[in-house]
This record gives structure tokens, C-alpha cells and sequence, in this order.
């Protein structure tokens, strides 16, 4: 599969990781010479040097030969003309980011005027993401599958839960529990447990289940918190005033600071409901001041991950709520959870959800559709499929269907209702099913040997 | 320095060339030669080293500039060294550095040769002879990355092996790019085997000098080379070929992607063909005096000429006998050599045009110091960092060239003056074979003395791999620290 990147940022850059692991033909498109440079040393790809909104440079990639076109520079406008630009000389698919809020209020227009056959903005979807978490502060990371029905929740176990050495067998027995679980991650290793599998402290469990059952698990392990009710957010940009607009619009109280005074007044006009403060988030008065801590949330969102590291670190020590740190940079990932910083959020997770699902439903066999994706970590994905009409292994249990070592099927989804899987289950059309594996799956016939 | 993924990729190279190896041994098969032991021992050797390490697990997110840099220059060492196996143990070439000099001058695609009497050895030894060329022309390593899926570092081995300034990839992949270089590769020596064979030269004749041109090596498998054939057909069919391999395989690709009128109008090409066609016309001219009839001077000027600038090596005319000013033109294009990107040798057409231009920029700089020039090949903007590593590259090269004819200018025989070690350090640090007087294309290098033949090879593999994965190779700083 041919795909050409336009705009070489970290979006660009994860998504040429992402792309290159799944083995398509890469070429990107950048006007920095040492970004292609670099990135053409470091994987499989081809480079070119110049713009992509140049007729010149897109023919020198054989737009004509490609399945995915995505523009991804820091402009939205030149996204567009890019896009439009490659699909007028013959690509398949065009993808742009656009981030302006302006520019959504009538994107459906402007995707069928454009003929640009997706549009992705990562500020909201880390906005999106954040909203998730703060519905289960408890979780280090929450996803959705099922157009929010079914929750995969990730849960650190410390040393006082009362599930620590015990076999998940004994765990689901002595609690009744009805979840599932999906995944464990110790010491940098993700495994996919069987019944006997034995839970450790610090180990991170991942559990599938719908919202109640979730809410059930945690009071059961004394580790229920109640959906934040009110948020602190740091820093004005994109991304916090997506997440003050949506969290807003759910009856969460909302502050926000911002530093710069013109931004502040911008975010005050248009967030109605938020409260705007404008002050230095750094100075550690100005937040002592505002009563962070009575905040059920802190959220640190400025435009450089070493300040809110730093902050999140001084939020910690003044306050036990939920904190939640925005990290751009992939290295600062490692050592921000090394140092405790529990849920962190990147912009891996912003476009593997939109761009990849996209892309695989397009590759698949049609039997099945990619519904929602999510990269765990980097080999590990969590996927949601439904089952068309074609599909033909329906009717037959699971534990005869052969399915592949690391591969885990973590729920069914049918008529409304979150079945459990079990050996004797069967899968239906029109179920949607949720796989966990650890290896890329393009379509749900590829889970069996 | 992750020597893991340096010894696995060594192992795989040796594997493959036990595989050339027995290739050679099934022509000695086919003839009934007595030739079997010396390849079974080196084949034996090569499996025994390379298999229980080609399955050695590395961290193949560790291969960076140095460990590419180092594994070419590793690879093409032990490579010559086990090239020499097959001439050596069967008594073929019973001295080892004679051997060693033959099978590097083979590998880098140089046809510098020691052999007093060729015809006298087995043709499945001449076979593997003139095989080493078509190995060392295109490179194993490249050979090696059309066959494996590669690793994320391994641009950087590429790059290393590739001659030319710049190197880049058709497509998207490395492995289909290592797959469409070959693919022209072969299609290309096919067309001339079976071009030969039309002409009228026996099978085994024009498979082996077919693999000698594709890898614009040299070795022929008669003591008088192509002149022992005494056919303008043949003649004409080289020369053509010899001039294909030395284009950048670039240019056979675009025409492949349909693109003809941007791959002929490729600045590297036509100055390739200009300087060329003014070569073969102004020599032809002074050979007058020479051969008497200008189709005569025609022939024999347009064979040495592209034999040279392709770094090829054939002859069918002792150039020693040319007026100067035919000499000094020879000389000039065993400077240049073949364009980037081809399987041919010296300084390259398009480091000659970067030098060109970027002095041509300074001086117009000179008298109006405040215009921005913008220097362009291809019609694209060359950075500052390829002009000044062809500056530096040219300057590296300048004194090795001299350093190695001071080395080698203590050896005296006959007829060994100036010219000769000059021209014998040119010639290997060019890839092309002949040289002048005591080297030219009727003698051979058998008279050096061993220390000489040593640097002499090492100087072919430093010209073959353009300077640098050898220098960084003997550089303690690369294998400091960790």
C-alpha cells in the first residue's frame, strides 16, 4: 500500500512509525531538508524535499499510484490545498488535519465540496480522550468501544488492593465479578492472561466491560471515584479549550489559566461557561491561590511537556486528585511514568483512533468493518469489528474457532448487551466484537489459524 | 557499536558467496575440471563461519551511520579475502598475496591482473575470476537487502556501498529498490551474452566477458584480451555495453517508469556522452599518425575511450604506443570515470559537475561578492553539506592517490618509472585495470612485490567503497566507547 505524509512534525513522525510497521510504502513530503534527512535514515522510506502543494514534487511521488494521501503541516489551509491538489492528479484517499474549531461547523460541506475523504484534528481527540478518563479518574487510561458503551479501563494495582497475588480465576470467583480481563503490563512486558494467570503488585491490568460493571469492579477494589465533577485546566491552546467546550457542555465546572491576557479574553468570549483565569500556571502561588487542589482534576496542557511535568509533580504533592499530563515528546513518555506521573497522554493515541481505523477499514475484506482502534502500546491494539453479512464462521463456539495464541476475544457487543465471552459462545452478524492482539489484524477473519 | 548486527550481516554476506562460489564450482562440473577442492574448502569454510551467526539476534533499531560505514568495509575485506580461496588452494595462483591482489582486483571491479598467462588456468577458476566482477559491481550488501526484508538502519548500508554522491531510492522500499537495481543488472548482462553470442563469440566467451562488462571489471579470459577476437562486431557490441554500465542505473529506471525524455535529458548523462564523444573524436583525430585510415583510429579510439571512462578496463590497442596527447586524454578520464549510481569507478561524472559548478559559483562570487547563487544538478538545489563532502571526497582522494604512489615507487623492475607507479595508483583508486608503461594494457602488476600488491588492494577497495568506510573502519574513535 502506498501512502504519502505531507508535513513532518510528531504527528507526521508517529504516523510514519505506525505506517512503516504495518509494512505500506512510505513517502513524505517535507520543506525541512534535515527532518527528511533524519527520517529517511532511520526507516524504510523515501524522502522528497519541497512542498506539497507543488505539482513538481507530488508527480516526483507517484501520487498517482497512492492509496492515502494525508497533509499533516501545522497549516490547515495548505492541508486542504494539498488534498485537493492530490486527489485532482489521482490519489485514492485524501486525509487532512484541520484544527481550527472555525473551520467544523461546517466541515460535512466542506469535505464534499473538497472531496477530502477524512479530516483529523489530534487537539480534539486528545480533548476526547480526556474527557473519557475523567469519567473513571480511578482508571489510568479509559477507551470506548461501541459508541461509548463498553469500556476498556486500564487499573494500576498497588500494594493495599486486596486482588494482589491472587489467580484471576480466584479474583472474578470471590468478587463476581462479570469483566473481563483483556491484558496485564509488568515491567514493560504486556501479557495476555489466562485463568491462572497470577496478579502481582504494580502490575497494570486492563479490564473490559460496560460503564456498571466498571463502576461495580472499582468500589468492589475500594478504588472507586466518583466522575470528576470539577476540573483545573492548565494552559489555554487548542487542546484545553476543546476540553473546557466538552466538558463544559457536560455540566463540569471548568477553570482554566491561561498566562497570556489576549488569549484569555479570545477563551473567555468563546467558552461562556468556563471559568477564565489569567495568571502564570508555573508560579505555585498563583495555583494555591485559585484552590487547585479542591479541583477533582487537574489537567496539565501547556505548550511544553517540561512544565507540565513540573507541575503535575507539584499538583501531586499538594493535593491526592486526579492528574492528568499532556507529553508531546516521545522520549519525556518513559521517564514521565518512571517518576509516577500515572496518566499521561501523547499524541500517539490522538491519530491512531482516527487515521489507522480508517485506513484498515479500507484494506479489509469486507466481511467485517473496523469500528474503533486503539494502540495500546506499541505491539499491542485493541480493536472493534462488526460482523457483516458475509462472514462466515457465525454459529460455531469460540473454543472451536481455533483462534490464534495472542489473540483475545474481550467482548461481544449484540442486541444492546455486553456478553462475556466464553468457550461455548457463538459470534452472530451484526454482532460487534472487541479483539485484543498483539499483532496487527486487518479484518476479523485473520484472528483464526 | 552493536557488534551483533555488524557480525549477522557478515555472516549472511559470507553465506551468499559461498552460494557465488558454488555457481563457479558447477562450471568446473560442466568441463570436467579438477577444480572441485579448491571451492568445496572455501565453501566449507564460508558455511561453517556464516550460518550459526546469520541466525544471531540483533537490535536492529541500533544500526546507524557508523555501523553501516563499518559493516561495508568489513564485509568487502573478508569478502576479497575468501575470493582468493579458489586461486590460491588449488595451486591456481600458488603466491597469496598474488591471490589476494587478483580476487580485489575481481570484487572492486578494477581487471588489474597479475596472471602471466592466463589462458593456462581452468575455466571454472577464469569463470569465478570474472564472476567477482558481476558481484562487486551492483554489491553484495545490495544483494543481500533485495533478498531480506530490511532493517529500519540499513539506508545507511546502502548508502555506503552505492557510489555516487547522492544516494537515494527508486521507490519506497529498500528491498524493492535493491530488487529493480538488480533486475536492470541481470536483464542488462543478458542482452550482452546474448548480443555476443549473435556476433558470433562461443557461449562460455561471452558469458564471462558479459560478467566482466556488467560489473565494469576488466578480466578477460585471453592473454590478448578483446583483441583476440579481431571482430568490429564484437568490438562495437562492448563498447556499446561497456558504456551502458557505466550510466547511472537511475537513468534505466526512469525510461523503465516511461519517463525517456526526462531520463535522456539527466544532466550527469549528457555530460557523460558530451565529454566522451569529444574524447573518442580528438583521439581519433591524433591517432591519424598512428593507424593511417580514420576508421581505424575510430575503432580503436572509441573502444579505449569508453573502456577507460567506464573504468572497464578491456583493450584491443596498447595505448603506450599513442601520441601524449591521446595519453593525457586517457588520463583525464580515468580521473572521471562513470557516473554515479552506475557499476563503474573513479571520481564520478557528478562529483566532477558539483566541483564545477560550486568553483564556478565562488569565482562569480569573487567579483560580486552580495549575489546569492543557488547551484542546482537535475534541477535540484545541491545543500552545502553534498559540495563540501565532494570537496572533502576529492581531497582524500588526491592523497591517497599520492601516498600510495610514493609507497609502491619502491619497487624498481624494468621499466618501472614514474608514469608506471602513477598510473598503477590512479588505475586501482579508480577501479579501472591498465595503467601506463610498465602497468599498461599489455604488462601486469605481477613485478610489484608484495608489500606494493597489499596496499595496491587496499587502495581498490578504498577507490570501490569512495574512501570513507575504510578510513572509518581503522578509526580508533569508531570503536571507542559504546
Amino acid at each position: 500500500m502506498n501512502i504519502i505524509i505531507v508535513g513532518i512534525g510528531k504527528i507526521g513522525e508517529t504516523l510514519v512509525q505506525d505506517f512503516v510497521k504495518e509494512n505500506c510504502n512510505v513517502t513524505i513530503i517535507d520543506t525541512n531538508e534535515n527532518i527528511v534527512n533524519s527520517l529517511v535514515n532511520k526507516y524504510d522510506i523515501k524522502g522528497v524535499i519541497g512542498s506539497g502543494c507543488e505539482r513538481e514534487v507530488l508527480e516526483n511521488c507517484e501520487v498517482s499510484n497512492a492509496d492515502f494521501f494525508i497533509a499533516s503541516t501545522s497549516h490547515d489551509e495548505l492541508n486542504i490545498l494539498c488534498c485537493v491538489l492530490a486527489k485532482n492528479l489521482g490519489a485514492k484517499n485524501t486525509i487532512a488535519r484541520v484544527r481550527a474549531p472555525e473551520y467544523y461547523s461546517e466541515i460535512d460541506n466542506l469535505k464534499e465540496t473538497l472531496k477530502l475523504d477524512l479530516v483529523f484534528n489530534p487537539e480534539l481527540e486528545i480533548a476526547e480522550e480526556i474527557q473519557k478518563i475523567l469519567k473513571f479518574p480511578s482508571a489510568v487510561m479509559v477507551e470506548t468501544f461501541a459508541k461509548g458503551k463498553i469500556i476498556l479501563a486500564e487499573y494500576n494495582v498497588t500494594k493495599n488492593n486486596p486482588i494482589v497475588n491472587s489467580s484471576i480465576m480466584e479474583i472474578i470467583k470471590k468478587f463476581k465479578l462479570k469483566v473481563l480481563f483483556a491484558l496485564v503490563k509488568r515491567g514493560g512486558k504486556t501479557f495476555i492472561p489466562k485463568g491462572d494467570f497470577v496478579i502481582e503488585e504494580e502490575d497494570n491490568i486492563f479490564i473490559i466491560a460496560p460503564e456498571k460493571e466498571i463502576a461495580n469492579f472499582t468500589k468492589k477494589l475500594n478504588i472507586y471515584k466518583q466522575k470528576a465533577r470539577s476540573v483545573f485546566i492548565i494552559g489555554g491552546g487548542k487542546v484545553a479549550y476543546y476540553l473546557a467546550d466538552i466538558l463544559s457542555k457536560d455540566e463540569v465546572s471548568v477553570k482554566l489559566i491561561e498566562k497570556n491576557a489576549q488569549r484569555c479574553e479570545i477563551l473567555s468570549e468563546e467558552l461562556p461557561n468556563v471559568t477564565i483565569l489569567q495568571g502564570d500556571a508555573t508560579d505555585h502561588n498563583v495555583l494555591e491561590e485559585e484552590d487547585v487542589s479542591l479541583s477533582d482534576a487537574i489537567v496539565s496542557l501547556m505548550g511544553v511537556d517540561e512544565e507540565n511535568i513540573v507541575l503535575s509533580l507539584f499538583a501531586r504533592s499538594i493535593c491526592n486528585n486526579k492528574i492528568i499530563t499532556r507529553i508531546d515528546k516521545p522520549a519525556l513518555l518513559d521517564i514521565a511514568e518512571k517518576i509516577g506521573l500515572d496518566t499521561v497522554l501523547s499524541p500517539r493515541i490522538a491519530i491512531s483512533n482516527h487515521i489507522l481505523k480508517y485506513v484498515r477499514g479500507k484494506l479489509g475484506d469486507h466481511t467485517s468493518m473496523v469500528k474503533s482502534l486503539y494502540k495500546i502500546d506499541e505491539e499491542i491494539e485493541a480493536l472493534e469489528f462488526s460482523i457483516n453479512e458475509t462472514f462466515t464462521k457465525t454459529n460455531i463456539p469460540i473454543k472451536d474457532l481455533h483462534i490464534k495464541e495472542e489473540v483475545l476475544i474481550g467482548g461481544i457487543f449484540r442486541n444492546n448487551e455486553f456478553i462475556l465471552p466464553k468457550g461455548d459462545t457463538c459470534l452472530s452478524i451484526g454482532d460487534r466484537v472487541i479483539i485484543v492482539a498483539k499483532e496487527q489484524i486487518l479484518e476479523l477473519s485473520k484472528i483464526f489459524n | 557499536m552493536n557488534y551483533k548486527a555488524v557480525i549477522n550481516v557478515l555472516a549472511k554476506t559470507m553465506i551468499i558467496e559461498a552460494f557465488f562460489m558454488f555457481l563457479s564450482m558447477c562450471v568446473g562440473f560442466y568441463y570436467g575440471e579438477q577444480t572441485f577442492i579448491s571451492f568445496l574448502i572455501p565453501i566449507a569454510i564460508l558455511l561453517a563461519i556464516g550460518v550459526p551467526f546469520a541466525f544471531l539476534k540483533y537490535n536492529s533499531n541500533n544500526i546507524r551511520a557508523k555501523e553501516g560505514f563499518v559493516i561495508v568495509a568489513l564485509v568487502w575485506i573478508i569478502l576479497s579475502l575468501f575470493a582468493s580461496f579458489p586461486f590460491f588452494i588449488g595451486g591456481h595462483i600458488p603466491n597469496f598475496f598474488n591471490a589476494f591482489f587478483e580476487a580485489t582486483s575481481g570484487l572492486t571491479t578494477t581487471g588489474a591482473t597479475i596472471l602471466n598467462d592466463i589462458e593456462a588456468l581452468p575455466k571454472s577458476i577464469l569463470f569465478w575470476r570474472s564472476f567477482t566482477h558481476w558481484i562487486g559491481g551492483m554489491g553484495v550488501l545490495v544483494f543481500i537487502l533485495a533478498l531480506i526484508p530490511s532493517d529500519n538502519g540499513a539506508m545507511h548500508i546502502f548508502k555506503a556501498e552505492s557510489p555516487g554522491p547522492s544516494v537515494g531510492k527508486f521507490v519506497s522500499k529498500l528491498k524493492h529498490t535493491a530488487r529493480i537495481l538488480y533486475s536492470i543488472y541481470i536483464a542488462l548482462t543478458i542482452l550482452e551474452i546474448i548480443a555476443l553470442l549473435i556476433a558470433g563469440m562461443g557461449l562460455y566467451d561471452s558469458v564471462v566477458h558479459s560478467l566482466a562488462t556488467a560489473g565494469t571489471g576488466g578480466f578477460s579470459v585471453k592473454q590478448a584480451g578483446i583483441s583476440y577476437y579481431n571482430s568490429v562486431a564484437i568490438e562495437v557490441i562492448i563498447t556499446l555495453f561497456m558504456f551502458i554500465f557505466g550510466v547511472n542505473f537511475n537513468v534505466f529506471y526512469l525510461i523503465l517508469c516511461g519517463q525517456v525524455v526526462k531520463a535522456i535529458k539527466s544532466e550527469e548523462f549528457i555530460t557523460y556522452l558530451i565529454v566522451l564523444l569529444f574524447a573518442i573524436i580528438a583521439i581519433a583525430i591524433n591517432l591519424l599518425s598512428v593507424y593511417n585510415d580514420f576508421w581505424t583510429a575510430l575503432r580503436y579510439s572509441s573502444f579505449q575511450v569508453v573502456s577507460i571512462s567506464s573504468t572497464t578496463g578491456f583493450a584491443t590497442a596498447d595505448f603506450n604506443t599513442w601520441p601524449v596527447f591521446s595519453q593525457i586524454i586517457i588520463i583525464f578520464l580515468m580521473i572521471m570515470g562513470a557516473c554515479g549510481g552506475s557499476t563503474g569507478g573513479g571520481v564520478k561524472v557528478s562529483r566532477m559537475l558539483i566541483l564545477g559548478k560550486s568553483s564556478y559559483a565562488n569565482f562569480k562570487n569573487l567579483t560580486s561578492p552580495r549575489q546569492v547563487l543557488t547551484i542546482r544538478l537535475e534541477n535540484e538545489k545541491l545543500s552545502n553539506e553534498i559540495v563540501n563532502n565532494v570537496k572533502n571526497y576529492i581531497i582524500f582522494w588526491a592523497v591517497i592517490l599520492f601516498i600510495v604512489t610514493l609507497m609502491i615507487s619502491i619497487d624498481s623492475f624494468y621499466g618501472a618509472d614514474f608514469f608506471t607507479h602513477f598510473s598503477a595508483s590512479l588505475t586501482c583508486i579508480g577501479n579501472v585495470g591498465p595503467g601506463f608503461n610498465g602497468v599498461g594494457p599489455m604488462s601486469n602488476f605481477a613485478n610489484y612485490s608484495w608489500f606494493s600488491k597489499l596496499i595496491l588492494s587496499f587502495e581498490m577497495l578504498i577507490g570501490r567503497l569512495e574512501i570513507f568506510p575504510m578510513f572509518i573502519l581503522f578509526s580508533p574513535r569508531v570503536w571507542k566507547g559504546k
